[in-house]
């Protein structure tokens, strides 16, 4: 919505008196025969894109603009559409060039799966500041891409107005917006329209649905959170008085484990105690208090004395004998050495040699001495090892003393800690217990404000959560009271502001005006940001007009115009109801047409082409019509002469190069380079109906072929430029028969410093095509698979060959079923080898069709037609109709098989039939039979209309009309059997007189209700088809003809 | 430039009529003419203190209280937490959520968490808040002079109640000025009041001068128009009404004053003062004497005095007696004293 009011008076007491639109009344004061002067928006509105640029820069050069400087403006001040009509008026009318090139930046999909067509198509619609056309055949997503474009502009904001001529076409895209909780839709509905019959989803769009979930889902929700957040409440309150418990029982838990600990510390501990209590007891010799321990240590400790005094006795009386026996020993010792050395002296003139020479009987002493030194040393050993031996003994005493205090110690260790040990267990028991009580409590608290753990702090914690959650809940419980309340008495209130907050209303173009909420009685029309009108083909310019006045920018959807030719038109959507849909152009494609004429760049529509003649290829830069190709002269280039100009030269006119003829030698990406840069010609060839532009970080890529060709190479253009050039795929040859080459894309590299507006600029300059950047054509088919898609495109619109996409299915996914069949002399086989484009393939062709019908139609208003019915068919069938039995039956064989064989279930399949009285008796037929009735979900039997914006896996068509005669008309025109032709996704089957078929593919004029231009088009249906059934068809292989010896 | 001479007025009887319709509005004066103004169109950005939706209120009160929710358990997103409070549904919770910010009352977050704005908590705390608009506003400028621009006076601001007028052909130099507007708007709150400026309006939004508009709602557009007009000075209090005229059969719209000024109206309409003159009211005397075809010198010699509705004229005994005789005064007779666009309206009271 725009961030603007609408003017409203100066004086805020004339605000609050009449608020809104200034002038939307006439003021006091004024000339009544007078028209009021258009307000300003009116005058921009509706000046020429020009003029308003010239308008907002004068503005900007004065600061303001005065009266006279404005444009004058059409239409009354109470004709809101007329400044629309201006504006459109000027898209018709006036230059595309005025227009500034919308440049679209790329957008980031909500439905990831649309293909780069479909999101440029987004991409230009949300970027438009007025209006975008997107056209698009059958099947190709115009419903999904509207759909994000919904979605996208709701996202930003914006409020929609969704409108198509008929139900289904809105149903299709609120369908794919349904998951979508950015938008608040609401689906008006028609007259004829009863909300019961709509299916719940959409029922639940409706306006008296919204306000009734308003007003009573919404309230009894309110009442019920209300109810729920009273019982938490009260739950809290009980749960309050748990928190003091938890509290008591975890500050005993925590006192209990804090006493075990302490038992085990000091269980841990006891041996160090035990010892350093003995130690003291040693070391003082009393104690605080005499116990047993201490009693028997003492004991202990006082045996180890006397004994080790006794020992200490014995030691010192023999370590005195030792001493003694060691110092006779060293008397000896001291008495025989000079005897010894006297002896052992050998020089004669020394003194002990003297000596001994003197004294005699040195000998003698000598050995009475060694004797006595022998005793004396084996006294004193003994007396030492009796000193050893006294010394183990003490030891071994202190030792076995020690052993005997340890083992006391020991002892009193364990029993010590045994004593700990029962005392923590006790403990342990006691925690136990208040454990199971902690446990019991939590068990009533929610399992998130349970406290992480038994402590008095993790309950602290846990109930200042439970306090602010509490709280909570306790605002929780006030506010839903008073919500509840608020609802139950504002919901009448609230409902009328329901509209104002509705961002999507869908609706279709006949019961928008009326509709009482946002229809042009409500009260406060309701104004748009973005109109998306669906099924825009058939609108008149002057309904158009009307509906664009309620939104600022516009978004029209439709087909191409040869296709809308052959299109349901809303008129014949509307034909069941008694009104038709208002608004319908009598020239059913001008306005839309023309518009897309008006505003959309079309490279297919380039002059260019590139042509094979012989071995040489020639690039023709204008087109030569065969009368003028006598007025081309040719000329060598001069510095090339391989290379052949051909320059018209047609009287009285200046001479144009027209075609450029390369030698065989050069291939085509270097007859391209050499026009590049040698005559700054960029001769563009392009498959594609509509400019693609696809951004990705690295480069910027404008499409022209909405699917790439495998064997495209690259022309180097200049820095950053390349031209990507391949062969043209062979439906397109059909087109230009001798066209050979076309362009798939164009390059532009980031980093050579192209961005979009730079590219588009060049694009604009050398290509010579503008694109105002407000059409986007979607052309890759999507319901139908590839072969389908192939085969219908080219029966159908015969100008839309549907784009190359893979044709991995090589099943046949077109039926012809021949009722009568033609095996009984009405057709001949023969095969047949074809060239030429149009039969590539060496096919099994029937060469003589039968030429007239086999008359199996049956008329119920003729009794005696009617009478060929089974009574208990023919009963409740209506009066009048025309109905074929056989081509009936047929059709019930092949639904048995298929629903039988397990090939499709009932919602896969369709059936249509063109009459309304074929299609009641195929309904009694599929009653009829076991098989079928069982079905479910039951297979769909209806008329055209009927299944308008469906698609079903498989569809079976009974064209119903076999005249022996003459040239019939097939149901209600070429509207309806497009219709018919296009609801299948994989596989459609075509039940049908083959005589019929031809007659009528012959016959020129008007045909029974047709006017000349419809019978027309279905004459030309009818030759294509005709034209497969022979195997002509672009796509023969995809093609089947069941002769009829199979149903 | 139009002149007053080219102008139409009405007449005595038109006059008397109008007397008497606007008798209850007690006049000590009147003025009748044409009044001359620039109807200017302009971008304003308007901030008006307004109280709080109530459904607006319950959203930001639930907006609030989830924002100080303690996180849940299990993780739910924002929207589907509101919406468990309102029970509206996603989609219509959205729309007003996007209604609030656009208040600018809440502002998304990521993943879609919305909380209050500092606008939104005021709001939420006052039941009030100060509602910003940019809006396109008609302001009313009266031009003095009768349109005349020669004038050096600025026109000047009029509070206007819905009327319109016709277009006056104006060139390009008396074009409207937009700094009158600017400094309208730059005035003190007494001004605003006392000649009832819409206070509301904070400041003319305008693309910076000298570019193009960004768009056509930032344009000024001036237009220039003329409505006849009769302004009656009421009451004691001394407030000047206006009321508009159809000119075609001189029409009076008599029951809704299109503007009232208090106090000082001389500052808008400076031509009223000049209107009611000695000099003038003698003149629209000796002038309705002239087509009357009395003796100058005897009509000069007449006493002329003004007296709220009245020109009390005192003539000399032979004119007095030459009026008697030519029965000249039938009934009210009403003269317009002042040769401007807006001239005095005033009874003959022949005094004997």
């Amino acid at each position: 919505m725009s961030q603007w009011e609408r003017p409203a008076s100066g004086s805020s007491a004339a605000v609050a008196a009449a608020p809104g639109v200034l002038g939307a009344e006439r003021p006091n004061g004024v000339d009544s025969s007078r028209p009021l002067p258009p307000r300003w928006e009116e005058i921009f509105q509706g000046a020429s894109p020009s003029q308003q640029q010239e308008l907002l820069t004068l503005a900007g050069r004065q600061g303001l603009l005065y009266a006279h400087q404005l444009p004058p403006a059409n239409g009354s001040r109470h004709a809101p559409a007329s400044g629309v009509a201006q504006r459109v008026a000027h898209f018709l009318e006036g230059h595309p060039q005025e227009l500034a090139p919308v440049s679209a930046p790329g957008v980031a999909m909500l439905d990831q799966g649309l293909d780069a067509g479909q999101r440029e198509a987004v991409a230009r619609a949300l970027a438009t500041p007025d209006v975008c056309l997107i056209q698009g055949l059958p099947g190709t997503g115009k419903s999904r891409v509207a759909a994000e474009i919904i979605a996208q502009a709701a996202g930003r904001g914006e409020r929609v107005l969704l409108l198509a001529s008929t139900p289904p076409a809105l149903d299709r895209i609120l369908h794919f917006l349904r998951e979508r909780d950015v938008i608040c839709a609401v689906r008006c509905l028609t007259p004829e329209e009863n909300a019961e019959c709509l299916p719940p989803w959409l029922r639940d769009l409706t306006f008296p649905e919204k306000v009734r979930s308003l007003r009573e889902h919404s309230v009894q929700c309110a009442r019920r959170g209300q109810e729920q957040a009273e019982e938490r409440c009260r739950r809290r309150q009980q749960e309050s008085s748990r928190w003091p418990r938890l509290l008591e029982l975890a500050e005993s838990l925590e006192r209990l484990e804090q006493a075990r600990m302490a038992l085990r510390n000091r269980h841990a501990g006891m041996e160090e105690e035990v010892r350093q209590e003995a130690a003291a007891l040693e070391n003082s010799g009393e104690v605080p208090c005499m116990n047993e321990f201490h009693a028997a240590l003492d004991a202990c400790r006082q045996a180890r004395d006397r004994e080790l005094t006794q020992l200490d006795a014995a030691l010192e009386t023999a370590s005195k004998q030792q001493a003694d026996c060691h110092q006779s020993l060293e008397h000896l010792q001291a008495l025989a050495e000079p005897l010894r050395r006297s002896r052992q002296q050998t020089h004669w003139w020394s003194f002990a040699r003297l000596r001994t020479l003197f004294t005699g009987n040195i000998a003698a002493r000598l050995a009475r001495l060694e004797g006595e030194i022998a005793s004396a040393r084996a006294t004193f050993e003994e007396r030492a090892q009796e000193v050893r031996r006294l010394t183990s003994s003490r030891a071994s005493s202190a030792e076995a003393a020690q052993q005997r205090l340890a083992a006391l110690l020991q002892q009193q260790t364990r029993g010590r800690q045994d004593q700990l040990h029962a005392q923590e267990e006790a403990l342990a028991h006691e925690a136990a217990l208040l454990m199971n009580k902690w446990e019991d409590l939590n068990r009533e608290l929610d399992p998130g404000e349970v406290p992480v753990a038994a402590t008095a702090a993790a309950v602290l914690a846990a109930r200042d959560a439970w306090q602010v959650q509490a709280a909570s809940d306790e605002e929780r419980c006030t506010f839903a009271r008073q919500w509840s309340n608020y609802l139950a008495d504002g919901a009448e209130a609230l409902a009328e502001r329901l509209p104002g907050y509705i961002n999507l209303v869908a609706a279709t173009t006949a019961a928008l005006p009326a509709d009482p909420h946002f229809g042009d009685a409500a009260a406060g029309r309701q104004t748009f940001d973005l109109l998306v009108l669906e099924e825009a083909t058939h609108l008149s310019e002057s309904a158009f007009v009307v509906l664009a006045g309620r939104a600022a920018r516009w978004i029209l959807i439709g087909l191409p115009a040869a296709a809308a030719e052959t299109a349901p038109s809303a008129k014949s959507a509307a034909g069941k109801s008694s009104r038709s849909a208002p608004g319908l152009s009598g020239t059913r494609t001008e306005f839309f047409q023309r518009l897309w004429q008006h505003l959309h760049a079309d490279p297919s529509g380039l002059p260019y082409a590139w042509v094979q003649e012989g071995e040489r290829i020639c690039c023709r830069l204008r087109p030569v019509a065969p009368e003028q190709r006598r007025w081309l002269e040719c000329e060598r280039v001069a510095d090339f002469p391989e290379i052949e100009l051909r320059i018209l030269t047609l009287p009285r006119q200046p001479p144009v190069l027209a075609e450029v003829l390369f030698p065989a030698t050069m291939t085509v990406h270097q007859a391209k380079e050499y026009l590049y840069r040698e005559l700054q010609e960029f001769p563009v060839q392009a498959p594609g109906r509509s400019m693609v532009w696809v951004e990705v970080p690295e480069q910027l890529t404008l499409r022209l072929s909405p699917t790439p060709a495998a064997d495209a190479q690259p022309v180097a253009l200049e820095n950053g430029v390349r031209e990507w050039v391949g062969r043209a795929p062979a439906e397109q040859l059909g087109l230009h028969p001798t066209a050979v080459w076309h362009t798939c894309r164009i390059e532009f590299d980031r980093n050579a410093g192209w961005d979009r507006a730079r590219a588009e600029a060049w694009v604009r300059d050398h290509l010579q095509i503008r694109d105002p950047g407000r059409t986007a054509y979607l052309e890759v088919p999507y319901r139908m698979t590839p072969p389908l898609a192939a085969v219908l495109w080219d029966v159908l619109f015969e100008e839309f060959r549907a784009p190359g996409r893979e044709m991995a299915d090589h099943a046949p996914a077109v039926e012809f079923v021949a009722v009568p069949p033609l095996t009984h002399g009405r057709g001949q086989r023969e095969r047949i080898k074809r060239g030429g484009p149009r039969g590539l393939n060496t096919l099994t062709t029937l060469s003589a069709l039968p030429r007239s019908g086999a008359g199996l139609e049956l008329d119920l208003a003729v009794p005696r037609h009617a009478e060929r019915l089974p009574p208990e068919l023919r009963a409740n069938l209506p009066r009048r109709g025309l109905v074929n039995y056989l081509e009936a039956q047929a059709i019930v064989r092949r639904l048995e098989n298929l629903i039988s064989g397990g090939q499709a279930t009932g919602n896969q399949i369709a059936v249509i039939a063109l009459y309304p009285a074929q299609v009641e008796l195929l309904r009694r037929m599929l009653q009829n039979s076991p098989t079928l009735r069982q079905a479910s979900p039951p297979v769909q039997v209806d008329l055209p209309s009927g299944l308008r914006q469906q698609e079903f896996d498989i569809v079976l068509v009974s064209l119903t009309r076999s005249n022996a005669l003459n040239a019939v008309s097939f149901g209600e025109g070429p509207q309806a059997l497009t219709l018919a032709l296009t609801r299948a996704c994989r596989h459609l089957v075509l039940f049908g007189d083959v005589g019929t078929c031809v007659r009528r593919s012959q016959w020129q004029g008007a045909l029974e209700h047709l006017d000349e231009s419809a019978a027309a088009r279905v004459a030309q249906v009818f030759a294509r088809l005709v034209g497969y059934l022979q195997g002509h068809g672009w796509h023969a292989t995809a093609f089947h003809v069941n002769e009829g010896s199979k149903i | 430039m139009t002149a007053a001479s080219s102008l139409a007025f009405p007449g005595s009887r038109t006059l008397a009529a109008w007397a008497r319709q606007l008798a209850p509005h007690q006049p000590r004066a009147l003025w009748v003419g044409h009044l001359f103004w620039h109807v200017v169109e302009a971008p304003v950005r308007a901030v008006r203190q307004e109280p709080l939706d109530p459904l607006y209120g319950w959203v930001l009160r639930a907006v609030a209280a989830e924002q100080r929710a303690p996180p849940a358990s299990t993780p739910e997103p924002f929207l589907g937490r509101l919406d468990r409070r309102l029970h509206l549904g996603l989609p219509l919770l959205r729309q007003v959520l996007r209604a609030l910010a656009t208040e600018g009352l809440v502002k998304p977050g990521s993943l879609d968490r919305w909380q209050l704005s500092d606008l939104g908590s005021s709001a939420l705390a006052h039941s009030a808040y100060p509602r910003v608009r940019q809006e396109r506003r008609q302001f009313h400028f009266v031009a003095p002079g009768g349109g005349n621009q020669s004038a050096e006076v600025a026109p000047h601001f009029l509070h206007v109640n819905g009327v319109a007028g016709t277009p006056w052909p104006e060139g390009e130099q008396a074009g409207f000025d937009v700094k009158v507007l600017h400094s309208c708007i730059g005035q003190p709150g007494a001004w605003k009041e006392q000649h009832r400026f819409p206070e509301e309006v904070q400041e003319v939004v305008q693309a910076t001068f000298g570019t193009p508009a960004l768009g056509w709602e930032q344009v000024i557009v001036d237009r220039p128009e003329r409505l006849p007009a009769a302004l009656v000075l009421s009451g004691d209090e001394g407030q000047l009404l206006g009321f508009a005229v159809r000119q075609e059969r001189w029409m009076l719209n008599a029951d809704h004053p299109m503007f009232t000024l208090r106090g000082d109206w001389h500052g808008p309409l400076p031509d009223l003062a000049v209107a009611m003159t000695e000099e003038n009211c003698r003149r629209a005397w000796q002038d309705w004497c002239c087509s009357r075809e009395l003796p100058a010198a005897e009509v000069n010699a007449c006493r002329v005095q003004a007296e709220n509705l009245h020109l009390r004229v005192t003539p000399p005994p032979a004119l007095a007696e030459r009026l008697r005789d030519s029965r000249a005064v039938k009934g009210e007779t009403w003269l317009l004293a002042g040769e401007g666009a807006l001239r005095a309206a005033l009874q003959m009271q022949i005094e004997t």
